[in-house]
């Protein structure tokens, strides 16, 4: 990179060399010897003629200094060097008459030191623009960095956050595409420019995600393509009509994906610029993707904790296998046709999966008893809520939305439930919403002593029981969502055992 | 060629902004402080003003307060705001006219386009 020549602080050295040398004039001129400033407007002739022909390679180019005869006068001439190259030169003219040889004498090694000088100077201002363009791209990394933080810490989930990032991203860097690509099947983020027209958006998803993803996971470092015709844009990808940069999302231990952008031929190259900004969405993805499969690994914990409980409570009648994950199932998609929130779901998730854990405490002879209860028996059962949430309510993770879900699953609407005798709305709504999950599933599974009902009865049941027994608002939105679609229902049933 | 002002206290950060404006074909002046620059706006004519916002004898709001009051509206003005971005710190910018606020460290991607769109904005209203 050259320096601005404009840098060059000629006044000053003018002003050294007039102090030394008197009324003479200065010149600089570019390295190809355009005459780019004098002392005196470029006005004596010769000066430039001379430089251009020392940088055309003719006279003394490659002497320190050197003189040149002409009509009325000589010029002495001195290359500012910036390393081995020439960069500049300064130039004067001492015309002909008494003394003229010691002046041209002393001219000329003070242009030499001068120009000695000016090399320091330009050496100087490069370093300094060295450091700024440096200071520049940490600033951009820097805002990289903040504005990834900013729509993880604004966004509701990781994904909508990754959204943001690279849509911003892809519009402060000037590229059509940006995508993260994910391994282990999870689906692609990407944002396309609005100015740019893809005509296959699902094609080029299908490139990255192929080839792409396999070399970059051997490669493990920056990819950049600029040029179409380069043979791995070829064995890349069979058409995609974009200049790319690609960037392993990884850590130590994995990769996690590729970040692809993709900018159309017709733009700029990818810039070292551009990849070490790519690098710092990568590094901070691949550790936001770290934390969000530990996450994962932990909820599946917990999900298998929960599941291994179950299977201990249902292991003990077999009729009711499979009966925690169907009321599981039915009513957060009862939830869902409540539209609940996120929120509440999770509540009617892990209330309806759990709500039967008190069954643990119910001896086994009364569980799968065949025939009628005894009072006492009877007794025994009716504690089951109260017990589901003795073991719950030590779960710091469940809400109090769960834990009363399944606390008051055995309420009914008229107040003649257990264990509280709660009726209409003191019920939370979790526990409403469960029972009716509760209620189907039981109606349609078989017991020892009679077989399951099908769908068409469970679901006169509800409407029988509605007002009674149940929520009415909440059994006619059963009653729509069966309506609305019933393959949900049927699929829920088909599913027997907790996996 | 378009011509900026930059105000700020300090000399790196002046000589930062000008360099990467000037490579940019921009004709920057520089200023020290909101007087200093107030001094050179009722001089000459500008067509943008970048300032930093914390500076002694007169900061950038009251600089601000002056331009819009004396010089007009249409001169665009990019508030630059030190380290964090409070709302409410940036909420009075944002009332201006043709004045935007960004953050420091300064992203020279995000100024020049910032400077870019408001200089168009102002040619469409003058």
């Amino acid at each position: 990179m050259s320096v601005d020549l404009k840098r060059l602080r000629v006044e000053r050295y003018e002003a050294v060399f007039r102090a030394a040398a008197g009324d003479q004039p200065l010149a600089l001129g570019d390295a190809t010897g355009v005459p780019l400033w004098s002392s005196d407007g470029c006005a004596r002739s010769g000066i430039g003629s001379v430089l251009e022909g020392l940088a055309s390679g003719e006279g003394a180019a490659g002497d320190l200094a050197a003189t040149h005869a002409l009509p009325g006068g000589t010029v002495a001439v001195a290359p500012v060097r910036d390393g081995e190259e020439v960069a500049a030169w300064l130039a004067t003219w001492v015309p002909d008459g008494r003394g003229a040889d010691a002046a041209l004498e002393r001219s000329s090694r003070l242009l030499d030191e001068l120009a000695h000088l000016a090399g320091d100077d330009l050496r100087r201002e490069r370093e300094v623009e060295g450091l700024a363009d440096e200071l520049v791209e940490r600033g951009e990394e820097l805002h990289v960095v903040y504005d990834f933080d900013r729509n993880l810490r604004t966004s509701d989930d990781m994904r909508s956050g990754l959204t943001g990032v690279l849509a911003e991203f892809a519009d402060s860097l000037g590229v059509d595409v940006a995508a993260m690509i994910r391994t282990g099947g999870h689906d692609p983020i990407c944002t396309v420019h609005p100015d740019c027209s893809v005509d296959n958006m699902d094609l080029v998803m299908v490139q990255l995600q192929s080839n792409l993803l396999r070399f970059m996971g051997v490669r493990r470092r920056a990819l950049v393509l600029n040029d179409l015709g380069d043979p791995r844009h070829g064995y890349l990808f069979c058409h995609l009509p974009f200049k790319v940069l690609a960037y392993p999302v990884a850590d130590d231990e994995q990769v996690h994906g590729v970040l692809a952008l993709l900018r159309d031929p017709a733009r700029r190259d990818f810039s070292s610029g551009d990849q070490s900004l790519a690098g710092v969405v990568a590094h901070q993805s691949a550790a936001i993707f770290r934390n969000d499969a530990m996450l994962a690994k932990l909820r599946r914990f917990g999900e298998q904790m929960a599941a291994a409980l179950i299977e201990a409570v249902e292991a003990k009648d077999p009729y009711t296998r499979g009966h925690s994950e169907r009321v599981q199932g039915l009513a957060v998609h009862l939830g869902r046709s409540l539209a609940m929130s996120e929120r509440e779901l999770e509540d009617i998730y892990w209330g309806a999966l759990l709500h039967d854990i008190g069954k643990i405490g119910v001896p086994d002879a009364i569980l799968a008893k065949p025939g009628r209860l005894t009072p006492d028996e009877y007794h025994f059962i009716q504690g089951h809520p109260e017990r589901s949430y003795e073991i719950m309510r030590h779960i710091e993770y469940l809400r109090a939305g769960a834990i009363e879900g399944a606390r008051y699953h055995q309420e009914r609407f008229d107040g003649k439930g257990y264990p509280a005798g709660l009726a209409g709305e003191q019920i939370p709504y979790p526990a409403r919403v469960i029972a009716v999950a509760d209620t189907y599933d039981a109606v349609t599974s078989s017991r020892a002593y009679r077989p399951g009902s099908s769908h068409e009865t469970a679901v006169e049941v509800l409407l029988d029981a509605a007002g009674t027994q149940l929520d009415p608002d909440v059994v006619s939105a059963f009653d729509d969502a069966c309506r609305d679609d019933a393959r949900w229902i049927v699929q829920l049933r088909t599913k027997d055992t907790v996996s | 060629m378009r011509s900026v002002l930059v105000v700020d206290d300090e000399a790196h950060i002046r000589r930062l902004v000008s360099m990467q404006l000037e490579r940019r074909g921009y004709k920057v002046d520089v200023a020290a402080n909101g007087a200093e620059a107030l001094e050179r706006l009722r001089a000459t004519p500008y067509d943008a003003v970048i300032t930093d916002l914390s500076m002694p004898v007169m900061d950038g709001q009251e600089l601000c307060t002056e331009i819009r009051s004396e010089i007009g509206t249409t001169v665009p003005v990019i508030v630059l705001l030190t380290s964090q971005i409070l709302d409410d710190d940036r909420a009075w910018v944002d009332a201006l006219p043709n004045a935007a606020a960004l953050q420091k460290p300064i992203s020279f991607r995000r100024l020049l386009r910032c400077l870019e769109e408001h200089l168009e904005a102002s040619e469409g209203e003058g």
